[in-house]
């Protein structure tokens, strides 16, 4: 899978990385339980600082698409193969737009709606 | 040595430059991982009739300037002066080497214009690329152990002159030249290493032909820093043994820069070779293309990358960052060492043309030769002598000519002196004062009078 930094974009180079890499898992580019390159050699390929692929990494693993640890590097986390795995994270923003849209008087039965509306436009991902 | 032998000797090791650069800038002219003289072309477009007759017109101008530098170079053997041969070669790298980097920038800016004409972008242009399945590629392809035997070996001088020591000022002249030589050894394998580092050649989505182009470089490139190291330590045993044998050490100098050069450029040759084989097809779809970081297709500047050495895009081996402090330093330190040679020429010249001077007043004998400056006072003389032949002399520090001699040399029958004379002469002073040995000479006539009048002072 080829990352594409754009130096010129208003998007952050870790932010880039990130959301490449969620993508790159959602187009099956990125294998569940498949190795990501060290922090170190990633940042030595792209001739990048250590922190900014290091921040990257750390914002995967805190939304839950990575699992890593010192020994073995950093890997795709098995479990997104799993039918219904929803993040911790994803979980904790979903409850926080939930209880925005609660208190905007929004019933439960309109939110349902909504959200399968949402999840129809968004269509088939893997 | 004579004028002649001097020349043939400077026409050798400069002009061997020349057929190296035009080969070297020759092959640009080939598409190579998509990138004709320094520009990287789509499929479609490398075989178009304006970049074929671009390529055409920069192959046609590196030959007439092959045929003038090489016709110019020869005519230079028949100078029949050291100074004067020496500054003309000099200039005439110099030339060597900016003249077909002119021809090279003019055909690249001729070729990106075509390139921003045609819109020959693609979805990678102005985007940095990295393949993560070729970042954790394992790294080394050659072991590094193949640098234990050569470091060992480059020690084994360094440790005999330690161990024999010898007169003291020659001890470390050698110590110091044995210590060069097996820092060039280790240099090679801080190279070595290097090349591991470098960024993985990728050309577009295929991730297989990546990790093709990328070991080809690093496997032919690794053999070749193994090759140097090894020539390097052999040739320093050579020049240990041989370190007296002037034929011997010239020989072997010449023998090991032809070998080193042989290597790295039959290393770069088979890595191109391969490269462009593999990347014949390449470039249908989207290409990697950063040629916005190369300045005139020869300059690497690119602040966004954090390394200081990449691959270089022409010629061989490796180049700078321009963007990093030290890219600046290293790139301004050997744009300096050329252009400092021609310079060197005419402070030789000055060596060369600038006459003898010898006088002697009522406490001194002063012996000048442009700055340097000899003082013996006629107090400290032990003993002096006049001799008619120069016995054989053997250089230890500074200039050698066929009409200069000034340093310290090594002299039959007299030991390790101070000299300042014309070897040319027939009229030598020889002047023991303490544990110093002088020979000095200006003109016969000269010497002759100074010896006289020192003659009726001292005895």
């Amino acid at each position: 899978m080829l990352l594409k930094l754009d130096f010129s974009s208003d998007v952050p180079i870790y932010l880039q990385i990130r959301n490449q890499i969620v993508m790159g898992i959602a187009e099956g580019k990125l294998s569940p339980g498949e190795k990501l390159p060290t922090v170190r050699a990633l940042a030595v390929e792209s001739g990048i600082n250590v922190m900014t692929v290091n921040k990257a990494y750390a914002l995967l693993k805190q939304e839950g698409y990575i699992l890593a640890d010192r020994r073995s590097g950093a890997i795709i986390n098995p479990d997104i193969a799993k039918p219904g795995f929803i993040s911790d994270k994803t979980k904790n923003d979903l409850k926080l737009v939930i209880s925005e849209i609660k208190l905007a008087g929004v019933s439960r039965e309109e939110l349902l709606n909504l959200c399968g509306q949402l999840y129809d436009e968004t269509g088939e991902t893997r | 040595m004579s004028i002649l032998v001097f020349n043939i000797l400077m026409f050798v090791c400069c002009y061997i430059a020349l057929p190296i650069i035009y080969f070297m800038m020759r092959n640009e002219a080939k598409a190579k991982k998509n990138i004709v003289i320094g520009v990287t072309l789509p499929y479609s477009a490398r075989t178009s009739a304006e970049v074929q007759s671009i390529c055409n017109k920069f192959r046609k101008n590196l030959d007439i300037m092959f045929i003038i530098m090489t016709l110019i170079c020869i005519g230079a053997i028949f100078i029949p002066s050291f100074s004067i041969s020496f500054t003309y070669y000099m200039t005439w790298l110099v030339f060597a080497v900016i003249i077909p980097g002119f021809i090279y920038i003019s055909s690249n800016k001729k070729l990106r214009k075509l390139k921003v004409e045609n819109n020959w972008y693609s979805s990678f242009s102005e985007k940095t690329i990295v393949d993560l399945k070729t970042v954790d590629m394992p790294k080394r392809l050659i072991s590094s152990w193949w640098f234990v035997p050569p470091v060992l070996i480059c020690l084994i001088p360094v440790a005999a002159t330690l161990f024999i020591k010898g007169n003291s000022e020659e001890f470390w002249y050698m110590f110091a030249t044995y210590l060069v030589f097996a820092l060039i050894v280790a240099s090679c394998y801080l190279f070595f290493r290097i090349i591991y580092r470098q960024r993985a050649e990728i050309v577009d989505e295929n991730t297989e032909l990546s990790i093709i182009l990328t070991r080809v470089r690093q496997y032919n490139w690794s053999k070749c820093w193994v090759w140097t190291a090894w020539l390097t330590s052999i040739y320093t045993i050579f020049f240990w043994l041989l370190i007296k044998n002037v034929i011997g050490l010239i020989i072997s100098t010449a023998a090991y820069t032809i070998l080193v050069v042989f290597v790295c450029i039959k290393t770069e040759l088979t890595t191109r070779r391969i490269q462009q084989k593999f990347t014949e097809k390449s470039g249908t779809v989207d290409f990697v293309d950063d040629d916005r970081y190369w300045l005139y297709g020869l300059f690497y500047y690119n602040e966004n990358d954090n390394r200081l050495m990449i691959n270089n895009r022409v010629g061989m081996g490796m180049s700078v960052n321009l963007a990093r402090l030290w890219g600046k330093i290293i790139m301004g330190f050997a744009a300096l060492c050329i252009l400092v040679l021609p310079v060197l020429g005419i402070w030789l010249m000055a060596e060369e043309f600038t006459p003898i001077r010898m006088e002697m007043t009522e406490t001194q004998i002063i012996v000048h030769h442009l700055k340097k400056e000899y003082v013996i006072d006629i107090n400290e003389i032990d003993s002096f002598e006049l001799i008619d032949k120069l016995p054989p002399i053997s250089k230890i520090v500074g200039t050698g000519m066929d009409h200069l001699c000034k340093g310290r040399f090594s002299v039959d029958r007299y030991g390790i002196c101070n000299i300042c004379l014309n070897p040319k002469n027939s009229k030598f002073l020889v002047i023991f004062s303490g544990d110093s040995t002088h020979i000095f000479s200006t003109t016969d006539e000269e010497v002759m009078v100074i010896y006289e009048k020192l003659a009726r002072k001292l005895r």
